[in-house]
């Protein structure tokens, strides 16, 4: 002990020393054993299948939905945006011409469309304003003058001359032309 | 179907090979297992119960250790890190199991004195670096095999000498004042 006190080292080698003749206790084997039984042999053969089938799974349900996803895209009616805004200039000012930006992207197939509150054209406020109408205003057809009551028109016998009266005549209007 | 009825039965003749080679690999590690957790946690319960839990995980990917020679330095450093997160987590635990081998005082006042060295030689080990923690605890662990040890920390044999080296030279500048 007094040379233990000495040399710090000696005593921690001697400290340290008693890792090497520490014991488990005489059940603790059994103790794991019963515990490994407890939790179930690791099924190799199980456990890849369900893996497996789990992951095949999976890439079925995103294949069919893209599928469905590119079919709906592809029947879908093309979307119309409006590139030309008109509006009644109130203030006549140098024409600035909005470029209307569309971006699109390929994998998500979204149109975007930037906001602008310029007008891109001006037009003559005359004209700006019968589109106006004609888009707004119902359009009204001229009236029609009601009909007048017309007298019955009484049509007279024909007077037609007899089959044998045109004979007797025809051959001498033949001589006359001779 | 008589080739899924043999795959079944090869796979179930499998298992059983790999349940008996466990088996082996449990008895003749178990020991290790148990001292290197009691080199970090010092408890005789909580070793074992780190030591257990550390076979459970190893039996879990027992399948997945290609290189069947090295299940004892898997097994070390799985037990090393359970034993970590452990101490860690306990580290303000005040009643801890006191060492074994510290021979009987004659007196109170000598008891005192050892206990109070042994505390401190611990808690010097217990500051050190973990490369260097480890090296020693497995030193003394495996009686000074410095080839054993190097095996077991899946490190050459002079990277594991050194380390040896480094540590009780750290722990000498440590416990200087103990003189």
């Amino acid at each position: 002990m007094a040379e233990m006190n000495d040399d710090p080292l000696n005593s921690l080698d001697h400290e340290l020393s008693v890792l090497a003749a520490v014991q488990p206790s005489p059940e603790f084997g059994a103790r794991v054993r019963s515990r490994i039984q407890a939790e179930g042999p690791p099924r190799f053969a199980w456990r890849w299948l369900a893996a497996g089938s789990a992951v095949a799974a999976v890439i079925l349900v995103f294949a069919v939905f893209r599928m469905t996803d590119h079919d709906s895209l592809g029947k879908a009616p093309p979307k119309i945006h409006a590139d030309v805004t008109l509006r009644a200039p109130s203030v006549v000012e140098p024409p600035r011409v909005r470029v209307s930006q569309t971006v699109r992207r390929p994998s998500a197939r979204i149109v975007r469309q930037t906001k602008s509150s310029e007008p891109e054209l001006l037009i003559d406020p005359s004209l700006a304003a019968a589109v106006r109408r004609l888009a707004t205003e119902r359009p009204t057809l001229p009236e029609v003058p009601p009909e007048r009551s017309l007298d019955p028109v009484f049509v007279g016998p024909l007077n037609v001359p007899e089959v044998s009266e045109i004979g007797s005549v025809r051959p001498q209007a033949d001589q006359g032309r001779r | 179907m008589n080739d899924w009825a043999g795959s079944l039965e090869s796979l179930v003749t499998l298992d059983a090979g790999l349940d008996a080679e466990f088996e082996a690999r449990l008895r003749e590690s178990s020991t290790l297992a148990f001292r290197v957790a009691y080199g970090v946690l010092r408890h005789h319960h909580d070793a074992e119960d780190v030591a257990q839990e550390a076979f459970v995980r190893a039996h879990r990917s027992f399948r997945q250790l290609r290189d069947r020679d090295k299940f004892r330095a898997w097994l070390v450093r799985m037990t090393w890190r359970l034993a970590i997160d452990r101490w860690r987590s306990d580290r303000r635990r005040t009643a801890r199991e006191e060492s074994v081998a510290v021979p009987a005082p004659r007196s109170l006042e000598q008891d005192a004195v050892a206990r109070d060295r042994s505390a401190h030689l611990w808690k010097a080990i217990d500051e050190l670096p973990e490369k260097l923690r480890m090296a020693i605890v497995l030193a003394a662990i495996q009686e000074h095999d410095l080839r054993d040890v190097a095996r077991l920390l899946g490190v050459p044999e002079g990277t594991a000498k050194s380390r040896v080296f480094l540590a009780r030279k750290a722990l000498a500048e440590k416990l200087q004042w103990l003189k």
